[in-house]
This record gives C-alpha cells, structure tokens and sequence, in this order.
C-alpha cells in the first residue's frame, strides 16, 4: 500500500523509535497513585496494621482476655499506663510490663488493642466484599435489562436507601443477637449481614448510571455491529469500564464500615466480648471506648487510645479512597 | 450460479420512530420522533452512495437501521437477498459478518480498556475466523492494511491520535471481511489533513477489497470526492437522489440548490460573485413535521399544493429522483426569487 506506508510509524526503522512500555489505563492508575504521597503512606499504615492483625498473637505481650484469680493477683487490679505515677496508690502505678496499663479486670490495654485490629480489618473488608457484590450484580441487572425490571429494581433499591441506617442494625441486633446465628464470630457475622444489607443500594445506583451511559457509547454499538454476544458485551466492554468508579466506592465503604462496627460496639450492640483466650476476635475498639468511657478519669489511656486507633484507620482509607479517585479519573 | 443482483442492498419505506414516553409512573406514549419517515433507495454493488443533510435529518439514524442496531418500525432492508429486519439471534449474528460501520468519533468508538490487539481481533474470535496464534497474525496484517504499524498491537487506545484511531476503528470492520460499510462521518471529527488521508484510505480499501460504501456526512465536497451517487435528506425523507455529477450540476430539488450554494469556491475571485440561497426559518421538530412537503415550511418557491400533499419520489430521467412538486421548473424560479 503506497499512500499507507508514508504513515508514522509504518516504517519498522521508526517503530525503534516507540519502544516505551506499552501502558494500560491501570499501569498509569498506579503511577498517578504512587505519587500520591498521603495514600502511599496510607497504604504503607495500612498494610502495617494488616501484618498486626495477622500476626497479633506473635506481637501482643500478653493474652488479650481477661486475666484468670491468680494471675489478677500478679498484675494487680488495674495499672496507669507506664509513665504515669500514681502517688496515692503506688500499686496502680505504671510499669512497662503493661506499656498502655491494665484494664479494670486486669487485662492488658496494648494486647487488647493489638487483637482489636482484627476486627477492624475483617469488619472492614468483609462487608466490602458483600456490598459490592450485591451492588454490583443489581446495578449491572437493571442497568443492562432496562424497561419494567429496571423499574422494578430500582424502587427496591431506593426503599432500601430510605431505611434508617443505624435504627435498622440496633433492630437487627436486639432481634438476633442471643440466636445461634447471632453469636457467630461474636455476632461479627450478623454485622457484616446487615451493613450489606442496607449498603448495596448506593452502589447499585452508581453501577447502573454506569452501565446506562456505557450502554449508548459507540464502542459498545460497535460490538453489537460486530455480533458479539449480549454476555460478552456486558462482560467484556461495559463491567471493566465501571470498575474504576467501584473501586473507589469500595475504598469508601470500608472505613464506613469500621465506624458502624465500632458505633454498635460502643452502643454495647456490636461484637460480644469474649473471654475465651482461644477466640480470634476477642474484642473491638469500639467495644474499647465503651469501657474506656466509664473509666475516662481513672485511666483516660484505653479511651485515647482505642480513639486514636479508630480514627487513624478511617483516615488512612479516605485518605486512600481520595487518592484512588483523582488517579482513576484524572478528568475530574 | 444465479445471476447477481445488480442491487446489493434494497431499501423500501424504511421509517425510524422513537417513541417519547410521559414522565409519569405509567410512561404512557405520548409521540414520536419521526427521525427517518419513509425511505426507499437501493444501493449497487461496488458503489459509494454519499447520503448528505443537515445535523438531525436522521442520516446516521439511516445507517443504524440498516445495521438493525435500531429495529426499524417499519420498511424493509433487504441485503444481498435476505430480509434483514426479519432477522433474529443466530442468523443476525452471521448476518453482521457481511455488514459493517465505521463511527464518527474515533474516541468514543474503541473501548478504552482493551487493547489494539484485541480490539480487531474480537471480531475474528467473535465468528471463529481464525484460530489461536493465527488471530494475531491476521490482526497484524489488518493493521498493515489501514497503515498502521503491527508493532502496536498491544498499545491502548488512548495512546494513538485521532487519524491513528479511526484506522483502528476501520480496521476493525475489515476484520469480519465484509461487502458493505455504513461509513458514519468517518472523517468529520477529524483535522482536514487527516481527513483526506482516511478518505483516501478508505477508496484504495474499496478497491482491494471490493467494498460497497454507504458513505453519511455533511460535508458536501469530501462526498463530491467519495461518491458515485448522492442522496440528500431532510428531516427524515430523501428529497433528492442523483448520479453524483448530475446532482452537483443540475439540482432540482430547491433545498439541495440551497445546500450546493453553501458551499465555498477556493476562489476568492469566484467565491465573491457567489450567489447564496439563505433559508429562512430552522429545521421544524421531527416530532411534529409539517404537513405535506416537509420542506414547504421553508422553501422559497412553495406553492399550496406543497402544503396539503406530500411530493412522490419520482424518477425525472437518467436515475435522478427528485420528491418536489415544482422539481423541473425549481432552477427558473429559484433565480427568479434570488433577483
């Protein structure tokens, strides 16, 4: 072909020119993150705080439960944290065997907050997973099937968006939580239910528009010119266009997640403590700043702390959640 | 072997009707968008048919029923001896091999997360041309064949500009090996150097490839260049269909005179003594076209019977139809209004 070959780069001596490494929209994605300085950081806190929640039996000085009659009489019934000096009763002074101090049943406040990251990562992932399934699935439904079952869909979905969030999970709790169903993971089964119960429906909506603008763009009508299969069309063309934006929702659900647990829990409705050494998920922060409320003159450390814990974590993924936003869409 | 048929493609009454719904719970039907309202021509094997007019008359809306990509309400598109507008699954999807489009925006019509490589290449898979290793192959000479180097194949779309990515999205029609195209203002979202080189492209393909071109734009002087025929459309209906030089030097029909006058002369000497035809008034809505004639609203030399009875499209010699009541004596009275 004479008139083609003029073209840039039909010329193989140029094409030496082009060697670059080819990149997809996700490689550059990740280049955008990666000079994101707050989310790379969010990310490096995040999976330190994943390796604790893995690794916490390693990590945690002591059992995370509450101690047994003749271990209570060693430790004392509550300590200080370890700077603090208590110069009424020196035995509640602070030593450096309990960094953050002892609880009022002598449990150990670093130990318990290391085991308290697992909840809050499992609490947080988990329902994740739920939620987008569940959204996704619907939206792609109603947004691809269009006509009477969109409809159909769409008015469940805003029923479900109307319902009062927290009213709902104090309801489903105070229903469920004594059942069998209820004391699964310490009820951590019957949190991840209910938040993905009333969660999808905002992912839903956002899937749907998704799919509903993707629907009339060329290259999918291009597709349906070519005879590709309606499957394939879905699959292939529409679903990994919308991932960007769900994966950016699903960066934001997990920390709504966390504060949810953390909220019931404080609200003495969340996970239920645990003494058995040999459970997992012994306690939450959440759980934490209930006790550390009622003691908040005596040992103001477990409040603090477990705040500081919890606020730390929901930062860390806005904060990546906002990261992954301007590198997935750098348009807006 | 039986004789082929001269025409490839027939089309007859075609009518595009996009229903408008109400915005309460019931979505009752409450009109139409009349976008293509009675079409009928044919389209010759190995021709290009340039179909011009202006943003909203429905010629794209014409390209995508043929496709059925629109269902059409009614008419018949009949290609190559089979009716497509009774084809279903299956049979439709073996049909798409021999019928293909090529898009307006060359960004809007590759999937930005797919690569080069398998953007041709699924339609390859799609109808099992080839198989494993050989899909690349054959991708790579696709490639070769619109001018662009096979070293790209892995390459997003992103990274090609927009003459680079309209070969692309030619590229992939070729890939089914069709006979014709529904080129859907290939080159209007294009820079004007760009443009002729994609025109050309697309004139050296149909050679090669014995290709039949539905060629939609609205650019009277790219489809002067492209077309055999040319077809005008207004407001959903053809008005005038013509052997191309026949149209461009002898127009019946007062609104293709109207349009042919537009159009600048790269002279500034001529282009001075240039007489224009200014309608008056904006194209009426397709939800409610006027009566008769669908022109009369605007035409110069309209007369009463415009107004009441819609003109045939009839043939006034040598294959040039004309749907206008006045249409042998439009020229005389159209330089009588122009004086």
């Amino acid at each position: 072909m004479a008139t083609a070959s003029n073209v840039a780069g039909t010329n193989p001596a140029q094409a030496q020119e082009f060697t670059r490494p080819v990149r997809s929209l996700w490689s550059d994605a990740w280049m955008r993150l990666r000079r994101n300085r707050l989310a790379m950081a969010s990310i490096i806190y995040l999976f330190l705080l994943a390796l604790v929640a893995i690794f916490a039996p390693v990590i945690a000085p002591h059992s995370p439960s509450r101690p047994t009659t003749t271990e209570l009489r060693e430790r004392g019934v509550y300590r200080q944290a370890a700077w603090v000096v208590d110069e009424k009763n020196p035995k509640r002074s602070g030593i450096w065997k309990f960094p953050l101090g002892t609880d009022s049943a002598g449990g150990d406040v670093l130990s318990r907050l290391i085991y308290g990251t697992r909840v809050s990562m499992v609490v947080g992932f988990i329902p994740m997973i739920f939620t987008l399934s569940i959204g996704i699935t619907i939206g792609l439904i109603s947004g691809f099937a269009g006509g009477k079952l969109d409809s159909l869909l769409m008015r469940f979905t805003d029923i479900i968006f109307s319902l009062p969030d927290i009213l709902f999970f104090i309801i489903v709790q105070t229903a469920f939580s004594q059942t069998a169903f209820g004391k699964t993971f310490n009820g951590l089964l019957l949190i991840f239910l209910s938040f993905s119960a009333v969660n999808w429906a905002s992912v839903s909506r956002l899937v749907r528009g998704q799919v509903l603008s993707l629907k009339e763009k060329e290259f999918v009508e291009a597709a349906e010119a070519v005879g590709v299969r309606r499957g394939s069309i879905l699959f292939r063309h529409i679903l990994p266009n919308t991932l960007a934006p769900i994966i950016v929702a699903g960066a934001f659900i997990v920390p709504s997640a966390i504060v949810t647990e953390a909220t019931l829990s404080f609200l003495g409705i969340g996970i239920q403590p645990d003494t058995n050494p040999n459970n997992p998920f012994p306690t939450s922060w959440g759980q934490m700043i209930l006790e550390g409320k009622s003691a908040i003159d005596s040992q103001p450390w477990i409040l603090i702390a477990s705040a500081i814990a919890i606020a730390s974590i929901t930062i860390a993924f806005v904060a990546l959640g906002d990261g992954l936003r301007d590198a997935l869409d750098p348009r807006q | 072997m039986a004789v082929q048929n001269e025409n490839l493609l027939d089309i007859n009454g075609l009518k595009m009707h996009f229903p408008v719904k109400s915005n309460g719970l019931l979505r009752r039907t409450v009109g139409a968008v009349k976008a293509v309202d009675g079409l009928s021509f044919s389209v010759k094997r190995g021709e290009t048919l340039g179909l011009v007019g202006e943003s909203g008359c429905g010629k794209s809306t014409t390209g995508r029923a043929i496709l059925q990509l629109h269902r059409p309400t009614a008419g018949t598109v009949n290609f190559d001896g089979k009716e497509l507008t009774k084809l279903n699954g299956e049979a439709m999807r073996q049909m798409r091999r021999k019928v293909q489009i090529i898009f307006q925006d060359p960004y809007a019509s590759l999937n930005p997360r797919m690569t080069v490589g398998d953007i041709v290449g699924e339609p390859i898979r799609v109808h099992n041309l080839r198989t494993g290793k050989e899909v690349r192959t054959r991708v790579e000479e696709l490639l070769r064949v619109v001018g662009l180097n096979p070293y790209f194949i892995n390459r997003y779309p992103h990274e090609f500009s927009g003459g680079q990515r309209q070969r692309i999205g030619i590229a992939r029609a070729l890939a089914v090996e069709p006979d014709f195209i529904v080129c859907d203002e290939p080159v209007s979202a294009l820079d004007v150097s760009i443009q002729a080189q994609i025109i050309n492209l697309l004139q050296d393909l149909q050679g090669q490839f014995g290709l039949t071109y539905l060629f939609i734009a609205h650019n009277l002087s790219v489809v002067k260049h492209i077309s055999d025929r040319v077809a005008v459309m207004y407001l959903g209906k053809m008005v005038e269909l013509a052997p191309s030089k026949q149209l461009y030097a002898n127009p019946m029909h007062p609104y293709t005179q109207a349009l042919l006058s537009a159009v600048p002369i790269p002279d500034p000497e001529v282009e001075k003594q240039r007489q224009r035809i200014i309608l008056q008034g904006d194209v009426p809505s397709p939800l409610n076209p006027p009566s008769g004639c669908h022109f009369h609203t605007r035409c110069p030399i309209v007369i009463d019977k415009c107004k009441v009875e819609d003109p045939p499209f009839q043939d006034y010699g040598g294959g040039h139809f004309v749907a206008c009541w006045r249409a042998t004596e439009s020229q005389e009275q159209m330089e009588k209004k122009l004086q």
